[in-house]
């Protein structure tokens, strides 16, 4: 027997511009009125865009969406509201200055009973935190209505967005990647609360990437990949083997039974040790993230170390401490022998001033160029010792290198050009290009090297990153891409929830269905 | 966006300056008694004669000067809104040393003190802005038009009472002795050397922007901060930096105008130049070159309204309006442009 749907979601299609990206490819969805219904895929599965278009924050290019039987239109979120769908995101959205009750009930909060306070908005502050306390209490929330929300923990923020959705009568509550900020306590107290809800008649639906929390929590649970719904399942009725391997796809099963082609590993004599960390700690934001704790590594000449995490799990914070962005709250670094203080380092900053340090960042677009600038001043700007040599511009030793820089690097781009026109793959090339066409340096940082490149090009990147590895420079490969990590990595290094969950050899055991597991946090080697 | 958008942006300059004029007139139309000799009053009597002309000339000398600091803070996403200020410090100290210290010199090594005094004041209130911005995040714009604001007070009370000229029925330092004022090259106008000076900054910053790795490196913070760290730019020396050049510059126009066509302080003494600056800067769209053809705009604006007040007797109430309201459709389609470039 049919139980009733509370959403149907059929044939949605969301084309992102300027890249063309499908993020939604003809996804659909059926969520059972009054269940716990899971979503699951890997990051840029396409999970977030379809339940935007269902909170009315985003719409489709295409597709039907129904709610409780009825076709409906959801254009923006007060619509979403009126049909009681509500969406409770990733990072939280909260006046830091407002009690916790001004911030549950903002723009519905009670007013005296006459048309003075109603006229001039003055909010009747008793009977809010009575509200408050009555909503805390009917959904078994413990919430301090007066306490300014800025006092307030994660977990504690992250209940008053669901109670904000509650005091709004949302009958489907949308939470995404809820337990991304927070400990595993923390987690288990968000999923009963959750069960609770769920008892009272709501509908919940959990956007997450970590299958176990899917199989301990939700009723049925729908796996998405590449913006396609891949099927809905019963949780009773699936395996956490199953499921991983429907995440990540046919090619990924057939592809953990063929062997990789792994690097091999001259341990005839080590090479000195070029950069050392240990004890590495970096404080959670206090809002997003997930900090490190305790992180140790080290790195010799000639030798690639693969770094991987799923997003959120501290590879941005990592890689932001090493390219000294941001500093850490303790731990030590040797550099080629030398003792060097990462926290707010001048001394550590001047290694990639004497291109003793070269670094690839991730967000090519943010951190990588400056897009009013040409293509020409974009690459000069690296290497303005080369180009500046006495203070002034050399015109033509410039043009010269950009010139060969654009055709050895293959780059789809004029000299004169804003780096703003050049696509993701083009701006990629660009980056790699300029730290590719000096000198090697004796460490390497490369973050996300193939980001957006096609096939042929990431093959060129991966031939120059091992040729680097040959001439003995030491390479971190800070990357979310399992494939390159374990065919490039002499050694491989996985964090999740910002420790580290495996320190190994890239042995013949490591293979991408063991990695998928330490990266989804199951498995833990040390 | 520098190709593609550039004939755009000359569009929308080219926009801005004519429905200033179309404005102008309007307003003439409306308070002049006789339209048609207000008409030629704005338009034509500005350049009619050697005096007129040259005074005109005179008047652009200091919207140069200022507007290039402007134009060179903005390059960098600084705005100095403390030009008053600066203008009012730097000038304010020059006239000190032009009056107390200039018998021990002679007058060519007063010109150059003076001039080098009144960049000093200038860039060291600059400084502070810039300092405020670099350490402590504090908005540049409000903080230096905040100390502009304190400075102007402050100057006002030493003009009127230890500085204030005992034989003068104004509020206003003593006359600065004439063999120390710049030689005029335009007479009768008040049009003097400083002209050849302003002219050599625009190309000295023009070449400074272009061709040095300090321009190079003051555009790529402007452009992205996270990038210019990336490179290993200093985005905080930056900052100062920009701010000193750019209250600098203030204090500098300020400076030579004490000793050149006012030859002494009086109260009030900026008369709004340092906001002048800023139309000049928006409209040159960040180019020194452009910064010419920008101040001579302005300075026609100012000098054409000037005549029609004095000769149609428009009243100066007026004539403030039609001003305030030209650099509105000045910023007005000029900033959306800057607004963008920030956001990307």
């Amino acid at each position: 027997m049919l139980a009733m749907l509370a959403v149907r979601m059929q044939g949605i299609y969301r084309r992102y511009y300027p890249r063309g990206v499908h993020a939604n490819d003809g996804a659909s969805l059926e969520v059972e009125k009054g269940s716990i219904h899971a979503i699951v895929g890997e990051n840029g599965a396409g999970k977030t865009t379809l339940m935007k278009i269902l909170a009315g924050l985003d719409q489709p290019d295409e597709g039907n969406i129904e709610i409780e039987g009825k076709f409906v239109k959801i254009e923006s979120p007060s619509k979403a509201q009126a049909l009681g769908i509500g969406m409770v995101h990733q990072h939280f959205l909260m006046f830091d200055e407002l009690s916790a009750a001004e911030n549950i009930f903002f723009g519905i909060e009670p007013h005296r009973n006459n048309k003075v306070s109603k006229i001039a908005g003055i909010v009747d502050s008793q009977e809010l935190n009575a509200r408050t306390l009555q909503l805390a209490t009917e959904y078994g929330f413990a919430i301090d209505p007066s306490a300014p929300a800025a006092c307030l923990s994660i977990a504690a923020r992250q209940q008053i967005e669901i109670l904000r959705q509650l005091a709004r009568h949302t009958k489907i509550l949308i939470l995404d990647e809820p337990s991304s900020v927070l400990t595993e306590q923390e987690t288990k107290v968000l999923f009963e609360k959750l069960s609770e809800i769920k008892r009272l008649g709501h509908t919940i639906i959990l956007v997450t990437h970590k299958i176990h929390e899917a199989m301990q929590i939700a009723d049925r649970v729908t796996v998405m990949r590449g913006g396609k719904t891949v099927g809905t399942y019963d949780i009773s009725e699936t395996t956490l083997a199953e499921l991983t391997s429907l995440i990540m796809g046919k090619s990924f099963i057939e592809a953990t039974q063929k062997p990789i082609e792994k690097p091999q590993i001259k341990n005839t004599q080590k090479k000195p040790i070029v950069l050392h960390i240990d004890g590495l700690n970096v404080r959670r934001h206090q809002h997003y993230g997930v900090g490190l704790s305790d992180i140790s590594f080290q790195v010799h000449a000639g030798e690639i170390l693969g770094i991987s995490a799923l997003s959120g799990n501290g590879l941005d914070e990592l890689e932001d401490v090493l390219a000294g962005f941001r500093s850490p709250s303790s731990g030590t670094c040797t550099f080629d022998g030398h003792n060097i203080e990462l926290h707010n380092s001048r001394r550590y900053q001047s290694l990639f001033q004497k291109r003793l340090i070269a670094y690839l960042p991730s967000d090519r677009i943010r951190r990588g160029i400056a897009p009013s600038l040409s293509v020409r001043d974009n690459f000069i700007a690296l290497s303005r010792q080369d180009f500046f040599p006495k203070g002034w511009i050399l015109e033509n030793a410039a043009k010269q290198a950009i010139v060969n820089a654009i055709h050895s690097f293959e780059i789809n781009a004029l000299p004169d050009q804003p780096a703003r026109e050049l696509s993701g793959g083009n701006i990629q090339k660009l980056s790699i290009a300029r730290l590719f066409s000096r000198d090697l340096p004796k460490l390497f940082i490369l973050c996300e090297p193939t980001w957006s490149l096609d096939i042929r090009s990431a093959e060129h990147t991966y031939r120059r990153i091992r040729n680097a590895r040959e001439r003995g420079t030491a390479i971190l490969l800070l990357s979310s891409n399992i494939d390159e990590i374990l065919e490039l990595s002499d050694y491989v290094m996985v964090l999740s929830r910002g420790r580290r969950v495996l320190y190994q050899e890239n042995g013949n055991w490591l293979n991408r269905a063991v990695i998928g597991e330490y990266l989804l946090g199951n498995r833990i080697h040390e | 966006m520098r190709n593609q958008g550039a004939s755009s942006t000359a569009l929308k300059v080219l926009l801005a300056a004519t429905l200033s004029i179309i404005l102008a007139t309007t307003v003439l139309l409306l308070f002049a008694a006789d339209f048609r000799s207000a008409l030629w009053q704005f338009f034509v009597e500005p350049f009619s004669s050697r005096y007129f002309f040259g005074n005109y000339i005179a008047d652009t000398v200091p919207l140069i000067i200022a507007g290039l600091g402007v134009s060179i803070a903005f390059r960098s996403r600084n705005f100095n809104l403390g030009g008053e200020g600066q203008l009012y410090a730097g000038a304010l100290a020059g006239a000190v040393l032009a009056l107390h210290i200039s018998e021990a010199f002679g007058p060519s090594a007063v010109w150059i003190l003076v001039a080098f005094i009144g960049a000093f004041i200038g860039a060291m209130i600059g400084t502070i802005s810039g300092l405020l911005k670099a350490y402590w995040q504090v908005s540049e714009m409000i903080s230096s038009y905040l100390l502009s604001a304190i400075i102007i007070n402050i100057s006002d009370f030493f003009i009127t009472g230890l500085l204030q000229d005992r034989t003068s029925n104004f509020q206003t330092t003593a006359q600065i002795p004439s063999e120390f004022l710049l030689p005029r090259i335009f007479a009768p106008s008040k049009l003097d050397i400083s002209i050849w000076f302003a002219l050599f900054l625009i190309l000295f910053f023009q070449i400074l922007s272009k061709k040095s790795k300090i321009g190079f490196e003051l555009m790529v913070c402007g452009e992205n901060e996270e990038f210019a760290r990336y490179c290993g730019i200093s985005v905080r020396a930056y900052n100062i930096a920009a701010m000193a050049i750019s209250g600098g510059l203030y204090g500098l126009s300020g400076a030579l105008l004490v000793i050149g066509p006012q030859g002494r302080v009086m109260r009030g003494f900026s008369s709004g130049l340092g906001w002048s600056a800023i139309s000049v800067a928006l409209l040159a769209q960040g180019s020194e070159l452009a910064i010419l053809p920008s101040a001579l705009f302005i300075a026609f604006l100012k000098a054409g309204s000037d005549h029609v007040m004095i000769g149609s007797g428009v009243p100066s109430e007026i004539i403030s309006i039609l001003q305030a309201a030209a650099m509105l459709f000045i910023t007005a389609q000029v900033l959306p442009g800057l607004g963008q470039r920030r956001r990307q």
